[in-house]
């Protein structure tokens, strides 16, 4: 479960600072589909780093399964990230020299699994996103959808309870988009909380939950009710 | 570690060749280095020792005689030294006489060698040369081994050295110890009108041993004993003016005669000259090498700095992507380190005085601090980078950017 409390966060560059959210308060209950949507600038991705422990805040407090993230020292807020949150970002955040394997066993290079079990477990998320047939290949030689199938592999290698998605679909035609948020949605129903920013109406309609944030705050809230 | 090892060697994917080129860069100037303190610690050498001399008023006494008359009367002029020295020895007024000797012909395992004799005085006149090997105290009468030919004989073992006098046969000696590198021996060989502290000492396939009645003895049954040529002479500090003035007028008979003092300006004067002509090349292509290290260093962060800040996002601390930044250029510096170390230890093993390039040098492990301490440098820089370069931009800011 997600808990922000009164979330400040504020952008210094010289003399100048700039306050992306205004005491944000937000529960996520596990499991989840939300969309947070708003206009550039409204501070959704801010709000979104938060969430997945990239950023620090000066006022509040950001509890992540009871666990109370808000002081977490660097290394620690890392291991939780590598442990509980995959990202599936709108550049797709892979390094394009590389393998799609490698990319995908990098959570894991980081985590405690251990080394003979990490190519395996990569594989097995590779399949998981259609894409085994890609390991070897580099990323630079994929297809905008092939890579963000990579990105969400990435994601879930390490079973994470918490997907967060920035714009997952910002670089991708109509056909593709509905593909990554089919698998979006496939992962949420297996369980995953998942969270994403969108301007996008199509794909944040896929959420049960919508989220409205214009210049750093909440103005709307609305869950879908199943009819 | 396997994991490390995994990090580290993706990282240098796509810098591999920068980075190749930079160490070999590196490992020259290093070498470089070494080459050059070698010559000058090979310079010094001589100097070293006879600056910190303990003798107070003594003269080095050079013989008047040419190589060619030396070479033609080698009786004679042994006779003469040895009534000189002699004669000395007896005179008030004369503390001590250095002398050296030589003994020969013999051979060691098929290889013509000489055994030196030096006065038992002499490391205690000249301390230093203890710090080189020359050292009786465990044995007065054991022998000391100068040359790589006897890296194989142990300390504390025999040697067996094959002679000639009165017919062939061998001969058993207990091995000291052995003279550092580059096995310089102090037995006086040269003389000239400025003579310099280098001109007191040798190299060559030789084993040194004191002049003890028990070796002279011993030697004089089975070789030829020769005076060398050239002395020194020590004044008692006692003597009166006019017996050191009897002394000074004897000598000034036999050869010329050079106060120490004016040997140990005169050499001196060649170590700064040598340092000058020396140094400049070596600080030069460290400092470019570092430039150079430092200035790749910061173009591959630049070029690893996205994909740093995807380690960060898939669960690598700030503290990881330093590390990683931080143990690659350790691994780019590494080679710089192992060759030269390699270099240090490996070259006073083999034979190199016919390498023109390699000979006149001085290899010893105090070099290793050049080495060891340029590394620590690298790596303190290293680190300098990888934290600055975090400091400056976090991983965030460059997913950021790239997003944008």
């Amino acid at each position: 479960m997600i808990q922000l409390k009164n979330i400040c966060k504020t952008y210094r560059a010289g003399p100048n600072q700039f306050q992306a959210l205004h005491g944000i308060d937000l529960t996520i209950e596990k499991g989840e589909f939300v969309s947070i949507c708003g206009p550039s600038g409204s501070g959704k991705t801010t709000l979104l780093n938060m969430i997945g422990c990239l950023d620090t805040f000066e006022a509040g407090q950001y509890l992540l399964n009871d666990t109370d993230v808000s002081r977490m020292r660097d290394k620690k807020r890392a291991n939780l990230r590598n442990a509980c949150i995959g990202f599936v970002l709108q550049d797709f955040a892979l390094i394009n020299a590389q393998t799609v394997l490698y990319n995908v066993m990098l959570p894991l290079l980081f985590s405690k699994c251990p080394y003979r079990e990490i190519k395996k477990k990569a594989l097995t998320a590779l399949n998981s996103v259609h894409i085994l047939d890609q390991a070897h290949k580099k990323v630079n030689q994929l297809s905008g959808g092939q890579r963000q199938r990579v990105a969400i592999a990435r994601a879930i290698v390490n079973h994470p309870e918490i997907i967060l998605a920035d714009e997952p679909t910002g670089q991708l035609d109509s056909e593709t988009s509905r593909q990554i948020m089919e698998l979006l949605t496939e992962l949420n129903q297996r369980g995953i909380t998942v969270v994403v920013v969108t301007h996008d109406p199509i794909v944040a309609a896929t959420a049960s939950r919508k989220i409205t944030v214009i210049d750093g705050r909440i103005t709307s809230d609305t869950v879908d009710v199943p009819q | 570690m396997m994991k490390i090892l995994r990090l580290i060697s993706s990282y240098f994917r796509g810098i591999r060749l920068p980075a190749i080129i930079l160490s070999c860069m590196m490992s020259l100037a290093v070498f470089v280095g070494v080459l050059t303190l070698s010559r000058v610690l090979y310079i010094v050498h001589d100097y070293t020792i006879v600056k910190h001399t303990t003798l107070t008023d003594a003269y080095y006494v050079g013989t008047l005689y040419t190589i060619e008359e030396l070479l033609r009367d080698p009786d004679t002029i042994n006779r003469e030294t040895e009534a000189a020295i002699e004669t000395l020895s007896q005179t008030p007024g004369v503390q001590k006489v250095y002398a050296a000797y030589t003994a020969s012909p013999l051979e060691y395992a098929g290889t013509g060698i000489s055994i030196s004799l030096i006065d038992p005085g002499l490391t205690e006149a000249f301390p230093r040369l203890k710090q080189t090997g020359v050292d009786f105290s465990g044995d007065p009468n054991g022998c000391l081994l100068g040359s790589k030919i006897f890296n194989r004989v142990r300390d504390g073992g025999q040697i067996e050295l094959q002679f000639f006098m009165p017919e062939p046969h061998a001969e058993t000696f207990s091995v000291s110890g052995h003279i550092r590198h580059p096995y310089k021996q102090m037995i006086f060989p040269s003389s000239g009108t400025t003579p310099r502290a280098s001109d007191l000492f040798a190299v060559g396939d030789s084993i040194l041993m004191q002049s003890t009645e028990e070796n002279v003895a011993r030697l004089s049954q089975i070789a030829e004993i020769q005076y060398n040529p050239n002395y020194i002479v020590s004044l008692d500090p006692a003597a009166s003016e006019e017996a050191r003035q009897e002394v000074l007028q004897y000598l000034n008979a036999q050869g010329l005669v050079t106060p120490l003092e004016t040997i140990i300006a005169n050499s001196a004067q060649m170590v700064a000259k040598e340092l000058k002509r020396q140094l400049p090349t070596p600080m030069f292509l460290l400092i470019s090498s570092t430039v150079a290290y430092l200035s790749i260093l910061l173009l591959i962060i630049r070029k690893k700095a996205y994909e740093l800040s995807v380690y960060h996002l898939t669960g690598g601390s700030k503290r990881t992507c330093v590390m990683l930044v931080f143990l690659s250029g350790c691994i780019i510096a590494l080679p710089a380190l192992l060759l030269n170390t390699l270099f240090v230890l490996l070259i006073p093993q083999y034979d190199w005085t016919s390498n023109a390039y390699l000979s006149g040098i001085s290899v010893t492990p105090d070099i290793l601090y050049l080495v060891f301490g340029y590394y620590l440098f690298t790596v303190f820089l290293s680190g300098l980078v990888a934290a600055g370069s975090m400091a400056k931009h976090s991983p965030l800011s460059y997913l950021r950017g790239a997003a944008s």
